[in-house]
């Protein structure tokens, strides 16, 4: 049943979203279009026209890309709204499920929508500026190298190692998988608000409840994650090769000593100790509490 | 009024009430009717039961097809369509000692229980009526009875759809419905009545499952509401529930994926029937088309229990016919059927037992004869006790 009810909402958030990422597409095309074409038999010595053009294409990406973030986030929450406490309320609260089940398929949909959002904004970004510096290329490097020559030598007067790039990489992995957990959080936030806000009496407050709710949500997550964070601080050192988890400050100092990363991971675990149960709660409230309007 | 029947002594319970006259609307299979010789037997004279289980070495020659639901369907439907005597639809049951133990019916059909207050058995020789004795209009006077009636079984109280106790819900202080308590009775046809607002929508949403902050105790087939009960209810609320985006294919594997008594190749004939394109969006239907498509998805499934919220409500006088013609010629047998409308007229011939809302109050919960044995159309005793329901005190 989870599969087939994540498929449904899959499919339904797909058809609120999918013109954003046509767009993003046609927008990709154009400027592989301009990359072969050569602007310089108009005349164009790489700063006219066809640069403009392409400047004008990568930002038009990127602001596309950004807006199929929003996007998803709108359509995600509205789809939930309108399949569990809309008219199609009527149909998909008649199943014969659990609500776990229902709540659990409409999270995964939506996580999977908008960690494909993030990913398309990250790459277009990424992409476009690949694009536009793609001509210039070397005189990059070289500055990238000059940077990294200065951050060494900083490094060495303090007593630091510099990270390797592979340390930079795995310490990228760790805060990339955060950002993807603390959206699914911030959804799963959401849904509870616009649950809550279809029970009594909170129901009374219509949107801006929902709103409010989220918003008291929120804010009760993380204040519940920096209390425990400041109680318990649970770090993983992060080297070229391999993760390890350790308690101690003093192995933390060490690590960025020796050249390798750390990260303080006591404030995800909470973020998504307090998501679990608001994810219990939202099953709760859909079992006992929830009217379909 | 004294319309109100206690659910703890219920006419269905106690077999006293008059079973139900056929009028419209309802399936009517042909009937067998063969030349009858002289100088035959009832079939209740035949002294060995154990070869009739199924009709299997029976060899008289007018004998009906068997069928997995032996004479006691024969009986009891033939009984409960005519109104032929008081064993009615409880007679199909109490006489049925054999027919549920058929081991198999050579017609496909899995053997079950005998209510036999559904339908006529289209094969059903008119003559078999071992009990005319009794019989009240005329049908089988005079044709006596050889043989001593065999051993009566006692009558079983028959299962209950829903038990509803204590029921309240309200509405930011407005209460709909108020602390009440009913039965209805498994295998009916039930109209749910009552005015605008008497809580009729209310009641059907509590029952499916999309209501859940009341007060009181429900029981759906014996089962609280939930997974199970949702599984064996089939639900038609009062509005477009399907997303635009749907196609009619669409809702139909939808149902199919959902619940495993959705015939989908009866819903994909329905869909041709009814002339809606499978490819074709639900929000490029009509409104008609719409809720056809709703019905036919709803009716399609092999519940236990229909719940059909208004189902003609909004509909054009010609459609209404087609719809309740939909739903009366496919909904499984022995289901139980709960209609809910205002439109008393249209319905109310089609009904085996009424629950009328007013008032937040249970002010009717009684069988279709008992109804009618006061002289009144049920249209007449709605206006009556709505009416009073309505006065201002």
């Amino acid at each position: 049943m989870l599969g087939k009810l994540s498929k449904t909402s899959l499919k339904a958030t797909f058809h609120s979203v999918y013109n954003i990422y046509i767009a993003m597409a046609v927008i990709g095309a154009i400027m592989l279009v301009m990359l072969v074409v050569d602007w310089t038999k108009w005349g164009d010595t790489g700063v006219g026209v066809g640069y403009l053009i392409k400047i004008v294409a990568s930002a038009a990406l990127c602001i596309t890309a950004g807006i199929g973030v929003l996007m998803t986030f709108v359509a995600v929450f509205s789809e939930f709204r309108r399949n569990l406490y809309g008219n199609e309320g009527y149909l998909t609260l008649s199943l014969p499920v659990r609500s776990s089940t229902l709540m659990l398929s409409k999270w995964l949909s939506a996580s999977f929508w908008v960690i494909l959002s993030y990913l398309a904004l990250v790459g277009c970004a990424f992409g476009s500026f690949i694009y536009i510096v793609k001509h210039s290329m070397n005189e990059y490097a070289s500055t990238y190298d000059l940077i990294l020559q200065l951050v060494d030598q900083l490094s060495y007067s303090s007593g630091v190692v510099t990270p390797s790039i592979n340390v930079i990489l795995n310490l990228a992995a760790m805060y990339a998988f955060d950002g993807a957990v603390r959206a699914c959080v911030f959804v799963l936030i959401v849904f509870f608000a616009i649950t809550l806000s279809h029970c009594r009496p909170f129901s009374r407050r219509g949107k801006v409840g929902t709103l409010i709710y989220a918003l008291g949500a929120l804010f009760g997550v993380y204040v519940f994650a920096g209390i425990i964070t400041k109680l318990v601080k649970i770090y993983i050192v992060v080297s070229d090769t391999h993760y390890t988890v350790t308690l101690s400050e003093y192995q933390v100092q060490q690590a960025w000593k020796l050249g390798f990363g750390a990260y303080s991971v006591t404030n995800l675990y909470c973020t998504i100790i307090a998501a679990i149960f608001l994810f219990m709660v939202c099953c709760v409230l859909l079992d006992r509490k929830v009217n379909a309007d | 009024m004294a319309y109100n029947d206690s659910y703890d002594n219920h006419p269905n319970a106690s077999g006293e009430e008059r079973p139900f006259v056929f009028s419209g609307g309802r399936k009517e299979p042909p009937r067998y009717e063969p030349e009858r010789p002289q100088g035959y037997a009832p079939r209740a004279a035949y002294p060995e039961p154990s070869r009739y289980a199924g009709g299997q070495g029976y060899d008289d020659p007018y004998a009906a097809p068997a069928r997995g639901q032996g004479y006691g369907d024969r009986y009891g439907s033939y009984a409960g369509q005519a109104g032929y005597g008081r064993y009615g639809e409880q007679g199909g049951r109490a006489y049925d000692p054999y027919g549920a133990r058929a081991p198999q019916d050579p017609y496909g059909r899995d053997a079950r229980p005998a209510y036999g207050d559904r339908y006529a058995d289209p094969y059903a020789d008119p003559y078999a009526e071992p009990y005319a004795g009794d019989a009240r209009d005329g049908y089988g006077q005079g044709y006596e009875e050889p043989q001593p009636e065999p051993a009566y079984e006692p009558e079983q109280p028959r299962g209950y759809a829903f038990k509803v106790r204590n029921l309240t819900k309200d509405y930011d202080g407005n209460v709909v419905l108020n602390n009440i308590s009913f039965d209805i009775p498994a295998g009916k046809i039930v109209g749910l009545l009552g005015p605008n607002g008497c809580g009729k929508t209310t009641l059907i949403k509590i029952l499916s499952g999309l209501i859940h902050d009341y007060t009181g105790m429900i029981k759906i087939g014996g089962k609280p509401v939930g997974i199970a009960s949702k599984a064996s209810v089939a639900y038609l609320p009062d509005r477009t529930y399907f997303p635009e985006r749907f196609r009619t294919i669409d809702c139909i594997d939808y149902f199919a994926d959902f619940f495993k008594d959705f015939d989908k190749i009866k819903a994909i004939e329905f869909a041709s029937r009814f002339g809606l394109d499978l490819h074709q969006r639900v929000k490029t239907m009509s409104k008609g088309m719409q809720e056809k498509l709703q019905l036919l998805v709803v009716m399609s499934r092999a519940a236990d229990i229909y719940l059909l919220d208004e189902p003609l409500g909004g509909v054009d006088p010609a459609a209404r016919g087609v719809i309740l013609d939909i739903i009366m010629s496919n909904y499984k047998e022995n289901a139980t059927v709960v209609l809910s409308t205002h439109q008393v007229n249209d319905l109310e011939h089609s009904f085996d037992h009424v629950l009328m809302l007013g008032h937040g109050q249970v002010l009717v919960n009684t069988g279709i004869q008992t109804l009618r044995s006061t002289g009144k159309s049920v249209e007449d005793i709605f206006k009556e006790v709505i009416g009073d329901a309505w006065e201002v005190e």
